[in-house]
Order: structure tokens, then C-alpha cells, then sequence
């Protein structure tokens, strides 16, 4: 970095014509259309962002594949789009070592096809890993269903470097898979949408790839039937890497199955020795109340599979529908798929999507269903049927209809304020969007 | 006097029992694990053993009135002196809340008080098939809260992940003087990962008054390999091999030439004496995975030169190889008088080359250097035996131990792997990291607590307090343009 671009600050205005710009009506949030969107091509060119959005005052939003722009609230004010796509190298990957250092704007299909050229694989799911970005996954911080067997993305990082509200990097962690060194900077900043600096690059652990894989799916009349086969399996020595249990129209929407059933779907990952027999015990674990239980017995099978169930998940165009996920635990999810039903008793499509694994219930379901004046209501009902909650797409207008998309302030907000007020002190970084509006 | 009437206001909170003032009661306090010569030693002014969260809180809120520091403390078996009360003031002691409050199997969690000693819940919860998986050598002693605070590994930890990996939630008492929970038993609590930040912050943003643990199921099958290498080199060319082919052990330990020595000495775990190393092995997981992973590990040590592998075929047996390796440390009293743990880490491929460079330093002060960590994860321990009294030993024990962290950071590596920064390391925190990154750490340090009462001096490096967050900006941008600042 000059020490010149430390000493001469150029604001926006002064600097945004020599950027690399990108068409703003693609890079809405909530409805709302900035006035510029940029595609820095170096951090040092994003530091230069930083610091003239900084010097004019104005409010910036972070994007990475912009898949998941719907969760949080809208912004209080967004006048520049930083498109972070061209943030993109491969900074290293120490294959031996298991270890990689990327930067944020890497796409998850990309790394995977990397890695896998090596035996290796980052085990995370996104909704469409084509497009969703580390650094986009890192910020939202939400776990897909293979959380079960391989933890949240949040413990496969091991360092993180994050470009601060003045322009400057600053790093956590290190390149090592164990390390106690200093605060741990990478927990702040999963998780926070964005909101306090932006991520640039992170160091990542991976894992040996699973050698094959199965997947079983047993189909039940009802939801108590699946239950007591999701508590069974989990309860196993099975080891199984993931567990979701869907109503019949999530069924429908992952399996084509004609018919209308409740799901349970188990991955089995292992040796090719394991996996049978891994496979074998969990059939017969689930089958006793099943319909029909089947298996998809081959890696490719498998594989297909999961990425339709995740696509079921994904999110729609805002104006149609509304997602929701609920926190839980596997113990009470049946009774919070229950009430999640009764509140929504009245919309067609309801889909709904237990992840046994992790502890989540995720919603869909046709934004027409509600209107403005119900939302809060309906918002209302389902917070309480969880232990927290989450708006993850809506229409602007329902989503400025209730408090919050996260649900009730938190205990202890007070320090999320200072943390916010330490890192953002101006309120250039997506204001308005975390909780508590923050 | 101010005293008098802290002492009283303290007493009404904790009962007469649960406060320590006389000096000889508080000889225990003034230390930790750490060796005192190295990371020091200091009197709180009081000690106070609380029963209850509540009552953590309400003692946090009198030392705020009173502008006094407060100091968090488990068992004081940490080795870095994050529990030495450097400043005195009031220093809380959690060890009286020890209870289990709630196991849940089937959501996989138990909430604990910070006192519980970490073993007692596996103790509590194996016989039903779960675990705590992270299981630091001092188990036995060490508190749940120490281990939060510290982030604490263990053996387990290669496979399972460190203690942040599995703490859900906690309930806290915040600089503030709040007492809230953070996370819970649903992952992913919207907003910022308070937890996160929580655990391996050295008690230096909040006290856990108790925490919410993820228990891990048993696994279906378990093996314990041991095997003999001719050299140490040797048996860091099969760690990295075993790694590099895509196994991941659930333990991967080693111990050298000179800590066989001790352990045999001490207990007779079946360590070949005549062995340069040996490493243990733990695999677990599904039957057929295990066995196939094992034959695996078999033909790679033997790829290696060792010598033979033992498998061993029953649990009395596989707990021999396991009490060698977790007693180790204290073994090493069979060979000196002192000993300084280094605790560094280095990616794990630079294990051969970092240990021959151990091997020289060694030489170079004449120095005895032992050597027995966690292999997997590329954690070293190598302890250096010493004498404290005398003259010039102890300077050369911290220059040789400065010159083992240079060298790891050098390769990859970081200045400590497990077990934290504490008084010991603060001052080479700037190995690692620029006074940018400090300024962004002292940041989350004041969000939390402006007034640095909460167990002041650790972590940071001197001159990184809160106030100076902004002078610490101001001389990174100096450094940039090329003035340096003294
Ligand atoms: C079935 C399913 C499974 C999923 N599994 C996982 C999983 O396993 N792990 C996981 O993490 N997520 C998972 N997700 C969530 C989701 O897929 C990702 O969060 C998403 O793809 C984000 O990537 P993106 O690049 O599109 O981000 P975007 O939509 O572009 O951005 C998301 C947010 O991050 C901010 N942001 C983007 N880039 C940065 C940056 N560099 N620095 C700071 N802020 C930034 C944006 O401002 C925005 O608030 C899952 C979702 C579904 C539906
Ligand atoms: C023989 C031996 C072997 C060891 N082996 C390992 C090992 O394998 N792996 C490893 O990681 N460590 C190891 N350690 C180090 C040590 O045991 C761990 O760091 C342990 O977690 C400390 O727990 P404690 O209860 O003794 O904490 P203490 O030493 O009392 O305190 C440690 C730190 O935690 C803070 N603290 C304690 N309780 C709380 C609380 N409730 N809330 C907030 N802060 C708190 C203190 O202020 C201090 O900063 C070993 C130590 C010894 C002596």
C-alpha cells in the first residue's frame, strides 16, 4: 500500500469515475437502488472505496454472489454497492497441510472443484454454490444440513483478514489449525452481515473429501412418524452427516415424488467399506413406520439429491415469497414445525424443511398470503414457536411492516452497540441491516 | 476505610466463608500453573468463592463501584498466568459452583457451572454414550470456565475440534455488570456471535457463570495404536504422511526419547525405552472405517521405520498407553527440577524441520530439550529442564523459548496453540501481528470493557490499552510512510 493513498484521502465523488462500476438496478436491497455500484479488482483499490465511502458519509453494502441478500433488515440508507466478485485469488493452498487462504470473493463451486481435484473439500452447503461466495457465507453465517457431521463453517476458519472502516486490513488468527493467539477476531466477524468491516481473505481448514456417499429417504404419513425416525437415527452410533425431515410439499419440490408425504432424508458419508452397512442399519432404523423407504446408491445419486433439497431452500425472488427460519432443537422441532403449521394454517404452499442436524426449520411460503397489517402478527406467532427467528426474504413493504426481521433485541444489546459503534463509528457499513437494527 | 468497607460489602454478598483476606490464605492465589519466574506472581487483595451467578454479578457490580480489578479464576492450572492477579484488587473464583444443571442426549448439550471440573462430565455422561470431547492432559483439575476462557485443546481435539467448537451458549457477567446468556441450544442466534467471541478471551470481557456444552456421541468403534520410530524425524515424517493421505485420527500424539524416559520411569506405560520416539494413535469412528484407517496407519509407520505397531487389544491396555501420554508432564520431575512448556504451533508439515530446529536450540544453549504434543495439529510442547537456581539458566531458557516462537511464526506458524497469552506471551503478540490487527483486537477488548478492569494486563501487548487504541492507529500509519516509533 503507498503511503501516499494513506495520506491523501479522495472521497467517493472524487474517486468513483476511475472505477470499475456495475449496472445499480441489479443490486437492489429491499427495494432500494443505490446510487453506485463499484467492482474494486485489488484491496488496495477497496481500501480506496472504504475511505472515500468513509470521507463522504455515505452508506455502503457489501456484496458477494448476492444470493442471500434477502436476510437482514432493510437499510436504513445505501447509496454504494461493493460488488467483492473480483476479490477472488487463491492466496494458497497447502494441500499436504489441509489448509487454504482465499480470498472472500471465491466462489464455493470453484474451491470445491479445486480441492476435489486433491481428495479434498470444504464441507459446506450453500443453496447455489455456483454463485455463493466465502465471504458472502462467512457474513450471513448460516449452516446448511451437513452442520451434523462436519460443524458450522464457523470452525473451519482459522484466520480472517478484514478491511476496517478506515481502509486498512487488519488480520486474526493465523494459517495454523490450532492457534489461542490474540482475540478471536473471525467468531466477530461471522455472522455480522457485513457490518462491521468487510471481509477480504480468510484461511480455511478443510477436510479428505468422503470417499462415497449414500443417502436413504423413507416417506411417512405424518410428521410424528418422521420425528420418532429423525430421533432415532440421531441417537445412533450411525455417525450420519446430515438429517432434514420435509412436509409433503417440500417433499414434493426435492424428490418429484407424485406422492404427498412427509420425508426424512439421511446422508451417510464413509469409506466405500462403511457406507453400505452405514446405510443397511439406517434403513432399518427409519423403516418402521415408513411408507417407503429407498436409497440412492451412488455417489452422483447422492449427491443430487442434496442439492435438491438445498435448492428447495433457496430463496425466491423477494415479491413472491416469504422464507423464515426458526432456531429449535431436535427434541422440539416436531412441536415447532406444529405451531409453525397453525400459524400458517391459512397459506397454500407452506413448505417446510426440519434440519434435524443442526436444529433449524425453515419456512416458505407465497408472500400473497399475508399483507402488511397481519405480518407482525403472523411474525409474532412464529417467533414464539422457536428460540429465535429469522426473515430471511420478504417484500420491502412486509419486511418494514414488523420491528425486526431477527426477532426481539437481545440480551445484553448494549454490547452489540458498542461493538458497532467501535468498528463502524460513522455508520458506513450496511446501517440499519443487523439486529436491532444496528 | 475504602478497604473495610469493600471487605464488608463483599462478605454480605458471598457469607464470611466464601471471602479470602488473610495473607496466608491467599499465598495459593498468587500464582498459576505458569512457572512465577517467567509470567510472575502477584496478591489479589481479596478473594471471593462464589456460589452463584447472581452472586458473580453482584460481586462484579461492587468492585465496579468500588474501581477495583476483577480477576476470573478455575482451578489455576493455566500455564500462561491469565489468572495471576497482577493489579490485586478482587479475584473470583469459581470453583464452589460445580454442579451439572441439565444433560440433554438427544439435543446433544449439557449446561454446567464454570467450576466443574472438566472429566466429571464425561465421568457423568459416558456410561449413557456421550462425551465432552475436549480433553485437556489436566482434565482431572481444570475447570470447565478455565477451559472456555482459554479455548483449551487436547488430545481429542484433531478430530473434534477445540473447546469453541463446542460451546453453544453461555450465560455471563459482562464488564457492564449484565448477567446474560449468549447463544443457546438452537444454533446460529441471530446477531453478533457474542459466544464466539467469548470463549479463548482470557477472562478479559466477561465472567461464564455457565456454559452450554455440546456432548459428542461415542463412537462405534475405537483403536489405540502405539508405535516405536527409530528417530523423531522419523516419526514426524509419518505425521505428516498419515495427514497428507486423507486420515484424520481422532488423537495423533507424540513423545520423544528423552519423555519415554520419564514416563517409563514414573509408570511403566510399555513405551519402548530404546525407542527416539513414539507416536499414539486413537481412531475411531464406524467399525469398517476404523479398521481399514488402521491398516492404513500400520503400512505408513512402517514406511517410516517403525520399529513394530501395537494395536492394543483391550481397554486396560489402551488406557496404559493414554495415562503415559496424559501424565506426561508430570513425569518430567523424574528428570529435573524445573521445566519451562513451551506451547507454539506450526502447519503440519513443517513438523520435521521445526523439530530439528528444537534439536539445535537445544544445543546451542545446552539445554535439555523434551518433546511430547499434540502431533496432528502441528501443536508443540517442547519443554525445556532447567534449574531454577541457577545463575543464568533462566535467561537462557527464555531466549532459547523466544527463539522457538520466532522460528514458528517464521514457518507459518503461531505462539501459542492452546494454552494462551495470558502475562507470558502478551509481549509477543507483534511476532504475529501488525499494530493495525492489535488496535482491531483492543477494539473488541474496549467494546466490552472501557475501563480494563476485567483481568487487566493479559492478552494485549503492554501499551495496547483502550486508550491508546487510537495512538496505536496513529503509528501504524507512521510505520507505513517508514517512521518508526519507540
Ligand atoms: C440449503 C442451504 C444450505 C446452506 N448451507 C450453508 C452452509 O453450509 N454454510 C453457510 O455458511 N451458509 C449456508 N447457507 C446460506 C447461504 O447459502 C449463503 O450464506 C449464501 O450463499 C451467501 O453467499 P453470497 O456470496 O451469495 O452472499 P451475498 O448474498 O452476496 O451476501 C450475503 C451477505 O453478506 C454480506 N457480504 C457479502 N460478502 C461480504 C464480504 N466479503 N464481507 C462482508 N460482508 C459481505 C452482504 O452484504 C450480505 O449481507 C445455506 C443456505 C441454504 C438455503
Ligand atoms: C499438567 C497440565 C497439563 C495441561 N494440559 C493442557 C492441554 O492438554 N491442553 C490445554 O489446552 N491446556 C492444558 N493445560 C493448561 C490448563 O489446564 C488449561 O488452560 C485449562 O483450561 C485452565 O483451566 P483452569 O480451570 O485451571 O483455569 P485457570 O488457570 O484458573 O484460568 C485460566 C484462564 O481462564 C480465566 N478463567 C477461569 N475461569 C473463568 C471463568 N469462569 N470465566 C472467565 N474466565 C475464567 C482466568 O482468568 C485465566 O485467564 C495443562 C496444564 C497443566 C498444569
Amino acid at each position: 500500500m503507498s503511503s501516499d493513498a494513506d495520506t491523501v484521502i479522495r472521497t467517493f465523488s472524487e474517486l468513483v469515475d476511475e472505477l470499475p462500476q456495475r449496472e445499480t438496478g441489479e443490486y437492489l436491497v429491499d427495494s432500494i437502488q443505490p446510487g453506485h455500484v463499484v467492482r474494486p479488482e485489488s484491496v488496495d483499490q477497496l481500501a480506496e472505496v472504504i475511505r472515500g465511502v468513509r470521507a463522504d458519509r455515505l452508506a455502503a453494502v457489501p456484496w458477494g454472489g448476492g444470493t442471500q441478500m434477502g436476510v437482514g433488515n432493510p437499510p436504513a440508507r445505501y447509496d454504494v454497492g461493493i460488488d467483492l466478485s473480483a476479490i477472488n485469488d487463491v492466496l494458497r493452498y497447502d494441500a499436504d497441510d489441509m489448509t487454504m487462504s482465499v480470498q472472500a470473493g471465491c466462489r464455493l463451486a470453484d474451491l470445491n472443484q479445486m480441492l476435489g481435484e486433491h481428495r479434498q473439500v470444504l464441507p459446506v452447503d450453500a443453496a447455489l454454490p455456483e454463485r455463493a461466495t466465502i465471504g458472502g457465507l462467512t457474513a450471513v453465517g448460516s449452516s446448511g444440513p451437513r452442520r451434523l457431521g462436519y460443524g458450522p463453517l464457523r470452525d473451519l476458519i482459522i484466520g480472517m483478514s478484514v478491511m476496517s472502516t478506515d481502509g486498512v486490513v487488519t488480520k486474526g488468527g493465523g494459517q495454523v489449525v490450532k492457534n489461542v493467539t490474540g482475540f478471536d477476531m473471525m467468531r466477530l466477524h461471522h455472522g455480522a452481515l457485513g457490518s462491521l468491516g468487510i471481509i477480504v481473505s480468510m484461511n480455511l481448514k478443510i477436510i479428505p473429501k468422503p470417499q462415497s456417499e449414500r443417502t436413504v429417504i423413507a416417506l411417512f404419513d405424518s410428521l410424528d412418524d418422521a420425528d420418532q425416525a429423525a430421533r432415532e437415527v440421531l441417537q445412533s452410533q450411525l455417525g450420519v452427516t446430515a438429517l432434514v425431515v420435509t412436509n409433503p410439499e417440500a417433499t414434493r419440490e426435492a424428490t418429484d415424488s407424485a406422492r404427498s408425504n412427509w420425508a426424512i432424508s439421511v446422508r451417510c458419508e464413509a469409506p466405500p467399506s462403511a457406507v453400505v452397512r452405514q446405510a443397511e442399519r439406517v434403513q432399518e432404523y427409519v423403516a418402521s413406520n415408513a411408507q417407503d423407504v429407498t436409497t440412492e446408491d451412488s455417489t452422483d445419486a447422492s449427491q443430487e439429491r442434496w442439492n435438491r433439497i438445498g435448492k428447495a431452500l433457496e430463496q425466491r425472488p423477494a415479491q413472491e415469497d416469504v422464507s423464515i427460519r426458526l432456531g429449535s432443537t431436535a427434541s422440539k422441532l416436531r412441536a415447532t414445525a406444529g405451531s409453525v403449521a397453525h400459524t400458517l394454517a391459512g397459506a397454500e404452499d407452506v413448505r417446510l424443511t426440519l434440519d434435524y442436524g443442526s436444529g433449524l426449520l425453515y419456512t416458505r411460503f407465497p408472500a400473497r398470503a399475508v399483507n402488511e397489517s397481519e405480518f407482525q402478527v403472523v411474525f409474532d406467532q412464529l417467533s414464539g414457536a422457536g428460540d429465535h427467528i429469522t426473515v430471511s426474504t420478504a417484500p420491502a413493504n412486509l419486511k418494514q411492516s414488523i420491528q425486526d426481521v431477527f426477532g426481539a433485541t437481545p440480551a445484553g444489546f448494549s454490547a452489540l452497540e458498542s461493538l458497532k459503534e467501535t468498528f463502524d463509528p460513522d455508520r458506513i457499513l450496511s446501517p440499519g441491516r443487523t439486529i436491532g437494527k444496528l | 476505610m475504602a478497604s473495610q468497607q469493600l471487605r464488608e460489602r463483599l462478605v454480605s454478598i458471598v457469607g464470611p466463608d466464601g471471602l479470602l483476606d488473610d495473607p496466608y490464605d491467599l499465598l495459593v492465589y498468587e500464582y498459576d500453573a505458569s512457572d512465577e519466574a517467567i509470567a510472575g506472581s502477584h496478591q489479589p487483595d481479596f478473594v471471593v468463592l462464589p456460589t452463584t451467578s447472581e452472586q458473580v454479578a453482584e460481586v462484579v457490580r461492587i468492585a465496579r463501584e468500588f474501581n477495583v480489578v476483577v480477576t476470573p479464576r478455575g482451578a489455576g492450572t493455566g500455564l500462561a498466568g491469565g489468572a495471576i492477579a497482577s493489579q490485586g484488587g478482587i479475584m473470583v473464583v469459581l470453583t464452589r459452583m460445580t454442579k451439572i444443571l441439565e444433560v440433554n442426549y438427544l439435543d446433544r448439550y449439557a449446561v454446567v457451572e464454570p467450576g466443574l471440573i472438566n472429566l466429571d462430565l464425561s465421568v457423568k455422561t459416558s456410561p449413557d454414550g456421550y462425551f465432552f470431547a475436549p480433553d485437556p492432559s489436566s482434565q482431572k483439575a481444570c475447570t470447565i470456565g478455565g477451559n472456555v476462557a482459554n479455548n483449551s485443546g487436547g488430545p481429542h481435539c484433531l478430530k473434534y475440534g477445540v473447546t469453541s467448537n463446542h460451546i453453544l451458549g453461555l450465560e455471563v457477567v459482562l464488564p457492564s455488570g449484565e448477567l446474560i446468556w449468549v447463544g443457546g441450544s438452537a444454533p446460529e442466534t441471530p446477531g453478533y456471535d457474542l459466544t464466539g467471541v467469548m470463549v479463548g478471551s482470557e477472562g478479559t470481557i466477561g465472567i461464564v457463570t455457565k456454559a452450554m456444552v455440546r456432548l459428542t456421541r461415542n463412537p462405534e468403534d475405537i483403536n489405540v495404536l502405539m508405535a516405536p520410530f527409530p528417530t523423531i524425524e522419523s516419526a514426524s515424517g509419518a505425521v505428516s504422511s498419515i495427514i497428507a493421505a486423507g486420515i484424520l485420527p481422532a488423537a495423533l500424539e507424540m513423545m520423544d526419547a528423552l519423555t519415554i524416559e520419564a514416563v517409563e520411569t514414573a509408570f511403566n506405560a510399555g513405551y519402548p525405552r530404546d525407542a527416539g520416539a513414539v507416536l499414539l494413535i486413537e481412531i475411531d469412528g464406524l467399525r469398517e472405517a476404523v479398521a481399514e484407517s488402521t491398516e492404513e496407519i500400520v503400512t505408513i509407520c512402517k514406511q517410516h521405520d517403525a520399529k513394530e505397531v501395537r494395536v492394543a487389544t483391550s481397554q486396560a491396555e489402551r488406557d496404559l498407553f493414554w495415562q503415559g501420554r496424559k501424565a506426561a508432564f508430570g513425569a518430567m520431575g523424574r528428570l529435573t527440577k524445573n521445566y519451562y512448556l513451551q506451547d507454539t504451533v506450526v502447519p503440519r508439515t513443517k513438523l520435521p524441520q521445526t523439530l530439528k530446529r528444537v534439536d539445535e536450540i537445544s544445543r546451542d544453549y545446552d539445554l535439555k530439550i523434551a518433546n511430547v504434543f499434540h502431533a496432528g495439529d502441528g501443536n508443540l510442547h517442547p519443554l525445556i529442564l532447567f534449574d531454577r537456581y541457577k545463575p543464568g539458566d533462566l535467561e537462557k531458557v527464555l531466549n532459547a523459548g523466544t527463539e522457538m516462537l520466532h522460528y514458528c511464526v517464521d514457518v507459518g506458524g503461531a505462539i501459542s496453540g492452546e494454552h494462551g497469552i495470558g502475562l507470558e506471551k502478551k509481549d509477543h503478540l507483534t511476532m504475529m501481528y501488525s499494530t493495525d490487527d492489535l488496535a482491531a483486537m483492543a477494539g473488541l477488548k474496549q467494546s466490552f470493557d472501557p475501563t480494563q478492569y476485567f483481568n487487566p494486563d493479559k492478552v494485549l501487548p503492554s501499551g495496547s490499552g483502550c486508550g491508546e487504541i487510537d495512538s496505536l492507529k496513529e503509528h501504524a500509519r507512521w510505520e507505513k510512510m517508514g517512521i518508526h516509533v519507540v
